[in-house]
């Protein structure tokens, strides 16, 4: 199951789960069953497996959005559990990239992305627009400023959701299937910036994908089947055991 | 971008909801503006009235909580007159009669002194004022007069007897133009309540000194006396002496004017919370997965909280502002329609407009604070998950 090798260290640990299990009380149902992963800071990791596998809870998970119904999941090897505010282990240290997007409509691109910054450090309003306007640029979106979503392509908008999810530097992006609305050039397109996110910011990449062309680009893909990890390997072993262009 | 635009341009979002709900907010406190703006220029315009005739204090029966029921005897006034302070007492008897063919129904008629200052205060249009030779003679306000289209030498019937008018006045404003005068003994006699009077009206001599004090009486020490006031026999005589504004404000009329007010001005402001509250319901309902998308992000309950109620406060105060404009359109409106132009002056006074801002922002936070408490309740991954 892990990817902890011997030269690792734990402060070299940015994200882990330890036997974490995530039983749903409404339905009796166990959406994962004794999952244990470590993700490296500056790692690209990416979570596959067929839908209803437990990728969105294990997401949901790390991103300190749920809580396990047992084992643990730690930050910063401080476990979640014993985080005070988790709000603001969010607001300044996570970014969220959605399948849907989750723009606000009426707002532009450029105050869309100023939407985390109310809960990052103290900025001024010019402050907030000028780091927002440069986060744009960074997405190649700069011209697209002032445009509402809906005056933007599909492409356009998870671009901007993407400036949005590092609006306050986080040390992690999480990312909930980013290609799965958009079509395969766009898609690619979406993939380029986030191994640009990767390689000039060493940002902590994990990817929820159903794409084998992101698996393709991780450093660690993690499959999930019925809530269990199946397999935890690297790009080289993932490429051998599957030549597909979706996984499962 | 300040954190008031992103509720701001949320609103924007369903624009013709957004503007109806402000529209409701609106109507209510242009209901509850209007309606308290008339009360208390209705109570404003009777205390001009005897203002006008520098009527200081107004004595009647003590517990007495229609004023029209008030039953005392006139010679009381002689002893109002020997207290220190005094300088001049006018016993007044009102009743409501019916002119004419009954065309002309609740008019008050006032019953006077020919001597005593009230008659002497009215200014005079046409004819003259009344004398202590009169025999069924009136005064008519001149709207009154203008109604029953009687001038100066006509003859008027109240209650079915004939009165000569023997002029018109102009009063304190048109409240006062619409009531007739005739000598106080001739009212009794119609209203069948010999020696009676409602009240006793006073005028203070600020320049007195009480001659047991060698002091000027302060307004609380004359109003003391009057109340322990005692007839021959040496029992009490139940007076109760209270200043005009006082009066007025007692008085079972205002009382009543301003219960109905507040009743509909509450009615209003429930039908405005509710339509807020589902307005807002609705709102955060559509927007769950959004509020999700929010709490992942990082935002606080608070924030969340903030922003929803932010929502509904700028909707409920720009329906406010609105509804303060449309009451002031509608007191002049009113103000300037025939049948009610000049009686009263409706007050759109700062206190009414505060008060019309400060029902909007609790209808606001009524119908914010159920739906952001919903929302702060969310689960970030369960609003997520909501479709």
């Amino acid at each position: 199951m892990s990817d902890v090798t011997a030269t690792s260290t734990a402060a070299d640990y940015l994200v882990r789960a330890e036997n974490v299990s995530r039983m749903y009380p409404d339905g009796h149902v166990t959406a994962l069953v004794d999952v244990s992963l470590a993700v490296r800071r500056g790692q690209y990791t990416a979570i596959v497996g067929p839908s209803g596998g437990g990728k969105s809870t294990l997401l949901n998970l790390l991103g300190a959005l749920d809580v396990p119904t047992s084992g643990r999941v730690l930050f910063e090897e401080q476990p979640l559990s014993a985080t005070a505010d988790l709000d603001r282990l969010r607001a300044r240290k996570i970014g969220f990239v959605f399948q849907s997007f989750h723009l606000l409509p009426t707002l532009t691109a450029l105050e869309n992305v100023q939407i985390p910054m109310f809960e990052g450090p103290r900025l001024s309003a010019s402050q907030r627009a000028s780091k927002a306007g440069q986060l744009l640029v960074a997405v190649g979106l700069s011209h697209r400023a002032t445009h509402l979503p809906k005056q933007m392509s599909v492409g356009e908008r998870q671009r901007t959701a993407i400036a949005r999810a590092l609006a306050n530097d986080p040390m992690l992006l999480l990312a909930d299937e980013p290609t799965g609305n958009l079509d395969s050039q766009v898609g690619g397109e979406i993939l380029d910036l986030f191994d640009r996110l990767h390689r000039d910011r060493s940002m902590t990449l994990i990817v929820i994908t159903h794409s084998a062309e992101i698996a393709r680009r991780a450093q660690q893909i993690i499959t999930l089947r019925d809530g269990r990890i199946v397999s935890n390997e690297s790009v080289a072993d993932f490429l051998s055991d599957a030549d597909a262009t979706t996984v499962e | 971008m300040p954190f008031f635009v992103v509720p701001l341009k949320n609103l924007l979002r369903r624009k013709f909801r957004s503007l109806l709900t402000a529209l409701g907010i609106a109507l209510s406190v242009a209901t509850v503006v209007s309606l308290v703006g008339f009360a208390l220029g209705l109570e404003q315009s009777s205390v001009e009235v005897y203002r006008g005739h520098g009527i200081d204090l107004v004595v009647l029966r003590s517990g007495v909580t229609e004023r029209l029921t008030s039953n005392l005897d006139e010679k009381i006034a002689g002893l109002l007159t020997e207290l220190p302070g005094i300088a001049a007492v006018n016993p007044s008897l009102t009743d409501l009669v019916s002119f004419g063919d009954g065309s002309l129904i609740g008019i008050p008629v006032h019953g006077w002194p020919a001597n005593g200052f009230a008659v002497e205060t009215l200014q005079i249009i046409s004819g003259r004022r009344l004398s202590t030779d009169d025999r069924d003679a009136v005064m008519l306000g001149n709207a009154l007069a203008d109604s029953l289209r009687k001038r100066v030498g006509d003859t008027v019937e109240i209650e079915s007897q004939a009165f000569r008018v023997v002029g018109t006045f102009h009063g304190a404003n048109l409240f006062e133009d619409t009531t007739a005068v005739v000598p106080l003994a001739h009212l009794q006699r119609l209203m069948d309540r010999p020696a009676q009077v409602t009240e006793f009206q006073l005028k203070l001599d600020d320049q007195a000194d009480d001659p047991a004090t060698g002091q000027r009486p302060t307004i609380a020490a004359l109003r003391q006396q009057i109340t322990q006031l005692r007839n021959a026999q040496g029992k009490r005589l139940g007076l109760i002496a209270l200043p005009t504004q006082e009066y007025i404000t007692a008085s079972s009329e205002t009382k009543l004017v301003r219960a109905m007010a507040a009743v509909t001005s509450l009615i209003a402001f429930v039908i405005g919370s509710i339509g807020m509250l589902n307005t807002m319901i609705m709102s955060v309902w559509e927007r769950t997965q959004e509020i999700g998308a929010l709490r992942a992000i990082g935002w606080r309950k608070s924030r969340v909280l903030r922003m929803i109620l932010g929502e509904s406060l700028l909707l409920s105060i720009t329906g406010g502002l609105v509804g303060i404009i449309l009451a002031w359109m509608l007191m002049q409106l009113l103000s300037h329609s025939s049948s009610i132009q000049g009686l009263i002056r409706p007050e759109l006074s700062l206190s009414v407009v505060w008060q019309g801002l400060l029902l909007a922002t609790v209808a606001g936070v009524i119908g914010g604070i159920y739906p952001a408490y919903r929302a702060t309740r969310l689960t970030p991954s369960k609003a997520l998950r909501y479709e």
